[in-house]
């Protein structure tokens, strides 16, 4: 039986001092759809990614899971999502390896499953010559696969990424659509923060669009084969409602 | 030289606001107030400073009163033990402060300007905010001397031997930073690293102590004081006695060491601000390991639940990274010196007991504040996997208690042992004093990790130490918890003498508040909740209940 991993929102608030970094924000993420938060930058996409995925508190509103709310079930979010923040921060002085192991543990995954996913991630994104090197050398983009295969160790039902795919290589950028393609055909839910409208064209299913810490707006992008014109219509969706 | 002073000034401004950007007040400023945060920045400053200086020129002065009878004849003997202390905080302010500069990438722009000899920039910007307060611990001692009747040419004397010893520290701090992880396997590097350290700190002390080791019939020499250059100079009687007329050649040859001292260690500074700088610069790791094109490293056991896998972890994060993996041996570095005068002078009489009891405390309480910087520090950008994969607060301080106590335990016991062994004390209150100091360091440790996490509940990364505040902002949150130890201790002690002529009464009642106390925190922090499993392995809900 598909699980339902959908989201909802209700006038989530959160203020930074007196900055207000978000302002009663009401939405539904659906579950088996990749879903593109869009929005200028210091519109508050990473205070929300932050928030949803369990990292952030001290703030108002509401948050549920498949109906489960976030404040019952406070570690819910932080058991089935997994997040990818913009900028990979990671222990720069363990290796890759000591860091999936530290994940696996603490995630409770057993030895077998540990050993058949991590391969599989590390082999399709080409971490393999850099397992046993500590992270603080690689590159930026390697970090940024690093922190990808780190958020998909546990096979999250959610999985949350902040402009995760910036410094990618376009092989790996391919080998990361295919694995959220294969996530939302199981019917799991995957929010995508980006700037690239045509990769939100690409890729996702609906759109959240944010501009100065609140919901700008909210549209399903029913076109997605890529061709210019469905990209210049969206974009023309988009300024729409972040300059209205 | 004017811009490069003003130059030097900026560097230490725009670290300080990186690390204010990265803690809790620091959120959600915006660009219209930075204005207002430069002057909270400066003000910020030169309240810590004058914090510090204020400090050095209490402990000058109450070393010089507490050496009064000797002041006429044994100056110096005031002096070195300054000077080593002058070595001490300038080194760890410098690994501090280029760790910082490393992490937070807040000197880069030194290397696109075109500046010349960019490592001694980094040199006074240090030494304007940090390196310069160690005078203070000379001036009021050196202008005690003089009001006592002593040769006013000795204040610039001694301060030029502040100034040497500030500037060495600055040379050892950035020569234990500018060591990098080497290559190899993995296994090991650490424990390499770590005796690259100690071999860096062990040498320049030598170096420090006795650049000289000619002995000499006038100058006194004890095991404490080593035979340095530095203790030349009050018999050189520089410059009046000194003179070539005499053809003293001894006097001679002691004032050409002490100069060829001096030009050394400028040299040393120049050689190792360069090294420093360099490290910055290229990011400070170093590729290691043999590249593997399969993915056959994929070996090794996945641990079961949170706390040794944290263990594991932690131990690895401190023991890489140069000043956590200097913090982690407080306890040797205050007990050490301890032993050395337990050894030469025997102690004896109804107030060991009590004695050994504040002391241990005082380890711990010292220790389990330095341990709480060093393993929050640690966490460096992998501080949101904490918030990630632990389902509350509570299981992140009972893993970090778990493995700070496991080290502070490895590293305390032996030397703990040493001092009781060497102190004479019974063996059969040993396990009360061992058992009370992990005690109180578990205490102390839960108290202050607690309020230094809160500041930097909403950051993504740690940048060292400073991250965590300036000085003055993270010994208010230290101070609960180490108050509350030492507290609790002395009412041991006072208590003990109040019932009972018997010392080691004192161990039992100040096991028995101590562990009682651990307990009562413990339970605060929900560290004995019996539920410690992991936070679960599936993304699957559940039809009921959904939460672990």
């Amino acid at each position: 039986m598909t699980q339902n991993f959908s989201i909802k929102v209700r006038d989530l608030s959160k203020r930074f001092g007196k900055t207000c970094a978000l302002n009663s924000i009401s939405a539904n993420i659906d579950s088996g759809q990749i879903t593109a938060l869009l929005g200028p930058n210091g519109s508050g996409k990473t205070t929300f990614l932050r928030i949803i995925s369990g990292m952030l508190d001290g703030y108002t509103g509401s948050i549920s899971i498949s109906g489960y709310s976030s404040s019952d079930y406070p570690s819910l979010m932080k058991r089935i999502a997994g997040y990818v923040p913009d900028v990979p921060a990671l222990y720069d002085s363990l290796t890759p390896m000591e860091m999936f192991r530290f994940i696996g543990s603490i995630r409770g995954i057993e030895e077998r499953e540990f050993r058949e996913r991590v391969g599989n991630l590390c082999s399709s994104l080409g971490i393999g010559p850099y397992l046993e090197k500590f992270i603080g050398e690689l590159s930026f983009g390697t970090r940024q696969k690093i922190s990808i295969i780190s958020a998909l160790i546990h096979d999250p039902g959610i999985l949350i990424m902040d402009e995760s795919l910036n410094g990618l290589d376009p092989k790996s950028i391919d080998v990361v659509k295919e694995i959220l393609h294969g996530m939302v055909k199981d019917g799991r839910t995957v929010i995508l923060a980006t700037h690239s409208l045509e990769l939100a064209e690409e890729l996702c299913g609906n759109m959240l669009v944010l501009r100065e810490g609140r919901l700008a707006g909210q549209a399903r992008i029913y076109e997605r084969h890529g061709n210019y014109d469905e990209t210049a219509m969206l974009r023309e969706k988009y300024i729409g409602m972040t300059t209205g | 030289m004017k811009e490069r002073f003003a130059l030097a000034l900026e560097l230490f401004m725009e670290q300080r606001y990186y690390s204010y950007r990265s803690q809790k007040e620091g959120e959600g400023i915006s660009e219209s107030d930075v204005k207002a945060i430069r002057k909270k920045f400066r003000s910020s400053l030169l309240s810590n400073y004058f914090m510090y200086a204020f400090f050095f020129l209490v402990l000058s002065l109450i070393l010089f009163i507490d050496n009064y009878a000797k002041i006429r004849t044994e100056f110096y003997l005031i002096l070195i033990p300054l000077y080593l202390y002058i070595l001490a905080f300038s080194a760890y302010t410098t690994v501090s402060f280029l760790e910082y500069a490393r992490k937070a990438n807040s000197v880069r722009m030194l290397g696109i300007l075109p500046v010349r000899r960019p490592g001694l920039l980094l040199f006074l910007s240090w030494f304007v905010y940090s390196g310069s307060l160690g005078i203070f611990l000379v001036v009021p001692a050196s202008f005690f001397f003089v009001s006592m009747g002593g040769s006013v040419l000795e204040v610039p004397v001694q301060l030029m031997n502040a100034v040497t010893s500030i500037v060495l520290g600055y040379s050892l701090g950035s020569l234990i930073s500018s060591t990098r992880l080497p290559s190899g396997s993995v296994r090991g590097r650490a424990m390499r690293n770590l005796s690259r350290n100690m071999a860096i700190a062990f040498m320049f002390l030598i170096f420090y102590t006795g650049i000289s080791f000619l002995p000499s019939a006038d100058i006194p020499s004890s095991l404490f004081y080593g035979d340095s250059a530095l203790l030349y100079v009050p018999f050189i009687n520089f410059p009046y006695s000194f003179s070539f007329n005499t053809y003293n050649l001894l006097q001679l040859w002691q004032f050409l060491q002490y100069s060829l001292y001096i030009v050394l260690s400028f040299l040393v500074l120049d050689w190792s601000a360069r090294r420093g700088f360099r490290r910055i610069m290229d990011g400070g790791f170093r590729n290691i390991g043999q590249s593997r094109e399969d993915t056959s490293a994929v070996q090794g056991k996945v641990g079961r639940g949170y706390l040794v896998p944290s263990l594991i972890k932690d131990s690895k994060l401190i023991i890489r990274e140069s000043l956590p993996s200097l913090l982690i041996f407080t306890p040797m570095f205050l007990i050490f010196p301890y032993d050395v005068s337990l050894f030469s002078i025997k102690f004896s009489g109804e107030f060991i007991i009590p004695f050994m009891v504040v002391f241990s405390a005082m380890v711990s309480v010292i220790s389990a504040a330095c341990y709480s910087m060093a393993f929050l520090s640690a966490e460096s950008g992998g501080i949101q996997y904490l918030r990630i994969l632990f389902p509350d607060q509570n299981r992140v301080m009972r893993s970090k208690m778990f493995s700070s106590s496991m080290i502070f335990s490895i590293v305390y016991i032996p030397m703990a042992l040493s001092s009781l062994l060497l102190s004479g004390i019974s063996p059969i209150i040993w396990p009360g004093i061992i058992v009370s100091s992990v005690s109180i360091f578990c205490i102390t440790f839960l108290s202050s990790f607690s309020k230094l996490l809160n500041r930097v509940r909403n950051v993504l990364r740690i940048r060292g130490i400073p991250s965590l505040g300036t000085p003055s902002v993270i010994a208010l949150d230290l101070i609960p918890g180490s108050a509350f130890s030492l507290i609790i201790t002395i009412m041991s002690v006072y208590i003990s003498l109040l019932l009972s002529n018997d010392a080691s009464l004192a161990v039992w009642i100040w096991s028995i508040i101590s562990v009682s106390a651990m307990s009562a925190i413990f339970l605060k922090y929900g560290i004995l909740k019996s539920k410690i499993e992991a936070i679960g392995p599936g993304p699957h809900l559940k039809e009921e209940s959904p939460d672990i």
